[in-house]
Order: structure tokens, then C-alpha cells, then sequence
């Protein structure tokens, strides 16, 4: 199997990261992570190395089943790798789920605040930070709505927020927006740059949409098809806060092409709208 | 499906049973039935007045509600234990499991002459049965609550940190909760079926006793009205726990 070059580039320190030499926030090391399927091993993650400085912004692009899910998993301390080491400067990572991000039975205000439950932090004040945020993002008096009472777009939102108060030193956020429309995915979009940039955490955040990890992150790994390997790393030196139009400035669009030059035959399923 | 039903105007659940009365008044009084076997509505209405009134059928309600009733708690909160146990631990789920689903199969009522060989005639063998039946259910629907809460929440709840009593009182108890409580509803219905027949066959009290004893004494008045508070009973006894349901899963899709 000839084994394409991954075309690694140097890292620049884009408004907003961290200057390299600190110590990582998390980095990972020769990470394999393989399942049992009908009673074979199946890998799916190999050599998995990379790491992201505190604060940073870092998307993990790849097609669908190339195991991103997996790989934040074990990051969460969710699932023991195979082999390869895991480290983090502050305890396993905070998980923002694919799907059914919120428990059916708590309410908006009790999802939001479960982190900061489990925390102990006295109830008055958990739900005075809650209520603070939804507030903000637009789910003032819904608080005691339960999930199945909102639409997608505003679950979304509560597990997001529900990330962040829970002070988490890192956030995994696993294709938060995937099944959103285009119109709410660009509000969410602003609304989690806006959180982050209020916050100090590291974020890894996976998606399929190139568009969506150029918009947000500081640096793009990008994953082939199973088993997921690092194939290429892209740093994104776009300065903050982003303009939705950035989107359509000739450096974007250039980033853009280079990305899809290099893997879009391995994106498969990844949406070129811009 | 659910919607269509809530948003029904609430008189058609009752049209059908009143139009059936009326029918069997214009039966009763064209003289199509034998009044003395079918007495018409309107006389076992004013018959329910009286025998309320002057007579013992409240007390007989009474009886009913209050064994059924005992039994129906008995049966659940043992259940409740034995499903819980079984759900939480491997050992205990292989132990009980034969015990559980041969008393499953088995008609409760069966079991009647030899709970009176063991513990006497009294009322005590009588709420044991009761109490089997609900047992039974309750017993059976929490096993399938704790076996069906999705891994998924239990990550989740992991996630963020949580301890094994946050884990318990946060996802397991709330998870369940639809599945126990389905449980208990199929057990009260249950425990009042097993109560009249009961009734019928060992106590002095109570409406299936009444039942039978007016078929007995030919007191046909007395029979018709027996059997329509038992069809009230039953059904309001369904509609309450509907509304309990309501109150206490409220995140249920409705
Ligand atoms: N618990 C499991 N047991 C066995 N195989 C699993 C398990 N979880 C995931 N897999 C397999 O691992 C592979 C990667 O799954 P994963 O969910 O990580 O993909 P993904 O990249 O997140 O996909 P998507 O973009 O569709 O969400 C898939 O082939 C899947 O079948
Ligand atoms: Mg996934």
C-alpha cells in the first residue's frame, strides 16, 4: 500500500494561540484503538499522535467512519486504547455528544447545569450561570422546557452550553451542528466562537465539513478513511473575531482548495457550499 | 396516534357506553327483554340510590378498594426489591429468574387452596394472592427498565464526572421510571381482577361476592350493579394512574 505523504506544515501561531513552547494541553501518542466485531479485531484508530496547546482551537476533519467519534471517546476516557498514551494537562476531556446530547428526562436548566450538579456547586449559583447563558443565547424562559419540547437547533445549543459551564480544560465536541440546517449552523457557529473566546479552554472539535473547521479552528487534522490515521495537518491563520464572510475571501476559498486538492476524494460526504 | 386521541373532544369516550344503555332501556321497556333478567337502566339506577343509601354497597366498594388495594402495595413494593435486584446483579437475576417466570405463567387464583393450607382461610391468603399478581408485573417491567437504560446516558453522566449514587439517582432511577411505572399500572389493573376473583370464590365480603351471591339469590338488580361499579372501578382506576403517569414522567413524548 503506497501510503500517500501526509503533507504536514509548520504550525503558525495564529491570533489567539497559545505561544508553542507550553506544555500541552493534551497530546496523544501512537494511539491505536481497535473493536471486537463479530469476533475479529477490527482496527480502527492508528498511530494517532498530535497534540493542542491550552486555549487552542483544533478541528479533526474526516469521512464518515474513520473513527472520529471513537478517538473522542477515548479521549473522554470513554474507551481504552489499544495502545499509545493519552495525556491532558486537566483530567479527560468534556464530551459534547453527536446525538441525543441531552438527558430526556431534565429539563433545559438541569441539562445546562449538569456538570456544574456533579461539581457540587451550590444550586443557586449553577443556576444563576445557566441561566445567564441561555439568556443569552436565545433560550430565556424555555428553562424548564424538556428536550423533547425544542427543536434541534436549540438542543444543540444546551449541550454546548452545558459544556462549557462545565468547566472543562478540554472540550470534545463532536459534530455538534451536523444535522442542523445551513442558517442555524452559522448561528451556532458564532455562538461557540463567542463561548470560547469568553473561556480559556482547548476545544477538539470533529466535523466532515470543511467549510465549518476552516471557519473555526486555529489548526485542521485531518483523518483518513478506517482505520483513522493523521493524514495532514493545516494551520488556519485567520485573525479573530471571524466575519461570516470570511467565508468568501480569496484566502478562505485558497485554504479551502488546497484542503480539498490534498483529500477530497478521502472526504467523501464532505459539502463544498461556500 | 397519541395526538389524534388527546386532541378528540373528551365526549367521545363516553358516547358509546350511554348509547349502549339506551339501547338496553328501549329494550327493557319495549319489552324485547325479560325485565326480570335484564332489568332496564333506569331502575338500576334508582336501585343504586337505594342500596347505597340503605343498603351495604359502599361498604362492599370498600372492601374491594381496600383488599385490592393492600395487595396491590404488597405485590409492588416486593416487586419493586426482586426487579431491582435482578436487574442490578447477575447472581441474583440467575437465582430468581426460574421462581419469576413460573409463577409467571402460572393463574394466580391456582394458587389459592394451597396459600390456605399454609397460612388459614383468613384474609391473609387472600391479599397474597392479590399481591402475587402484581408482584409479578411490577417485578417483571423494572427487570426490563434497568436492562433497557441506554449506555449512551450512562456515558454521558460518566462524563461529566459523575459518582455511582449521581449515576443512580441521576440516569438508572429516571430511566426506568416509564417501564415501572407501566409495571404498576398493568399491576393495578391486575391486582382488581384477581381481587373479584377472589372474591368469588373465598370471601364474605366484597363486590365479587356480591357478584355471585346475587346470581345466587336471583337479585339481578343487585348483579347488574355489582358488575357496573366493578367496569367503573377498573376504568377509573386506569384513567388516575394515566394522569399520575402525566404528572410524574413528564418528559415523556406524548
Ligand atoms: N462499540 C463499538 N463496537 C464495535 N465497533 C464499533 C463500536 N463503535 C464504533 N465502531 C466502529 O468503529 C468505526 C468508527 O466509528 P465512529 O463512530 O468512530 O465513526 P465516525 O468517524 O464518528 O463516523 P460519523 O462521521 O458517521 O459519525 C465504525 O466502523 C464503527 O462501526
Ligand atoms: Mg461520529
Amino acid at each position: 500500500m503506497g501510503e500517500m505523504q501526509a503533507p504536514v506544515r509548520p504550525i503558525s501561531t495564529a491570533s489567539g494561540t497559545a505561544p508553542p513552547n507550553t506544555s500541552p494541553a493534551l497530546r496523544c501518542e501512537a494511539l491505536a484503538v481497535s473493536f471486537q466485531q463479530n469476533g475479529v479485531r477490527v482496527p480502527i484508530l492508528r498511530d494517532i499522535s498530535f497534540s493542542a496547546a491550552p486555549g487552542e482551537f483544533v478541528s479533526l476533519l474526516g469521512p464518515s467512519g474513520c473513527g472520529k467519534t471513537t478517538l473522542l471517546r477515548t479521549l473522554a476516557g470513554l474507551v481504552t486504547p489499544e495502545s499509545g498514551a493519552v495525556f491532558t494537562a486537566n483530567g479527560p476531556g468534556r464530551m459534547v455528544f453527536q446525538e441525543n446530547a441531552l438527558f430526556p428526562w431534565m429539563t433545559v436548566l438541569d441539562n445546562a447545569c449538569f456538570g456544574l450538579e456533579i461539581e457540587q456547586t451550590p444550586r443557586a449559583e449553577r443556576e444563576s450561570r445557566a441561566r445567564l447563558l441561555l439568556e443569552r443565547y436565545r433560550l430565556g424562559g424555555r428553562e424548564k422546557a424538556y428536550p423533547h419540547e425544542l427543536s434541534l437547533g436549540m438542543k444543540q445549543r444546551v449541550a454546548v452550553i452545558r459544556g462549557f459551564l462545565s468547566n472543562p480544560g478540554l472540550l470534545l465536541m463532536d459534530e455538534p451542528f451536523a444535522a442542523l440546517d445551513w442558517q442555524m449552523r452559522l448561528t451556532l457557529q458564532e455562538e461557540l466562537l463567542d463561548l470560547w473566546a469568553q473561556d480559556s479552554c482547548t476545544v477538539l472539535f470533529v466535523t466532515h465539513d470543511v467549510d465549518e473547521a476552516i471557519l473555526l479552528s486555529d489548526r485542521i487534522l485531518v483523518l483518513s478513511p478506517q482505520p483513522g490515521t493523521i493524514l495532514g495537518e493545516y494551520a488556519v491563520p485567520f485573525s479573530r473575531p471571524r466575519p461570516p464572510e470570511l467565508s468568501v475571501r480569496d484566502e478562505f476559498v485558497a485554504l479551502k482548495r488546497r484542503i480539498l486538492a490534498d483529500f477530497g476524494d478521502r472526504l467523501t460526504g464532505a459539502r463544498s457550499a461556500g | 396516534m397519541a395526538s389524534a386521541i388527546r386532541q378528540a373532544h373528551w365526549a367521545y369516550s363516553i358516547w358509546l357506553p350511554f348509547t349502549l344503555l339506551g339501547v338496553w332501556q328501549l329494550a327493557a321497556t319495549a319489552g324485547w327483554l325479560d325485565p326480570l333478567f335484564f332489568p332496564p337502566p333506569s331502575k338500576l339506577a334508582t336501585a343504586a340510590v337505594r342500596q347505597f343509601l340503605q343498603g351495604d354497597l359502599a361498604f362492599q366498594v370498600y372492601s374491594t378498594l381496600t383488599r385490592s388495594f393492600l395487595g396491590f402495595v404488597a405485590g409492588t413494593v416486593a416487586g419493586l426489591l426482586c426487579g431491582a435486584a435482578m436487574g442490578l446483579s447477575a447472581r441474583a437475576h440467575r437465582s430468581l429468574e426460574p421462581l419469576v417466570s413460573a409463577l409467571y405463567s402460572t393463574p394466580k387464583i391456582t394458587l389459592l387452596p394451597m396459600l390456605m393450607l399454609l397460612v388459614g382461610v383468613g384474609e391473609t391468603s387472600r391479599l397474597l394472592i392479590i399481591a402475587a399478581g402484581c408482584f409479578i408485573l411490577v417485578a417483571m417491567h423494572t427487570l426490563d427498565g434497568i436492562a433497557s437504560v441506554d449506555p449512551h446516558y450512562v456515558d454521558m453522566a460518566r462524563n461529566c464526572g459523575a459518582s455511582r449514587r449521581v449515576l443512580f439517582h441521576r440516569v438508572y432511577l429516571p430511566a426506568c421510571t416509564p417501564h415501572v411505572f407501566t409495571g404498576m399500572r398493568l399491576a393495578a389493573g391486575r391486582g382488581l381482577v384477581t381481587t373479584l376473583s377472589v372474591e368469588m370464590v373465598s370471601a364474605g365480603e366484597g363486590l365479587g361476592n356480591v357478584i355471585l351471591h346475587s346470581w345466587q339469590t336471583f337479585s339481578t338488580e343487585r348483579l347488574y350493579l355489582a358488575i357496573i361499579l366493578t367496569a367503573l372501578l377498573g376504568a377509573s382506576l386506569h384513567q388516575s394512574l394515566r394522569a399520575l403517569e402525566k404528572r410524574l414522567i413528564p418528559w415523556r413524548k406524548q
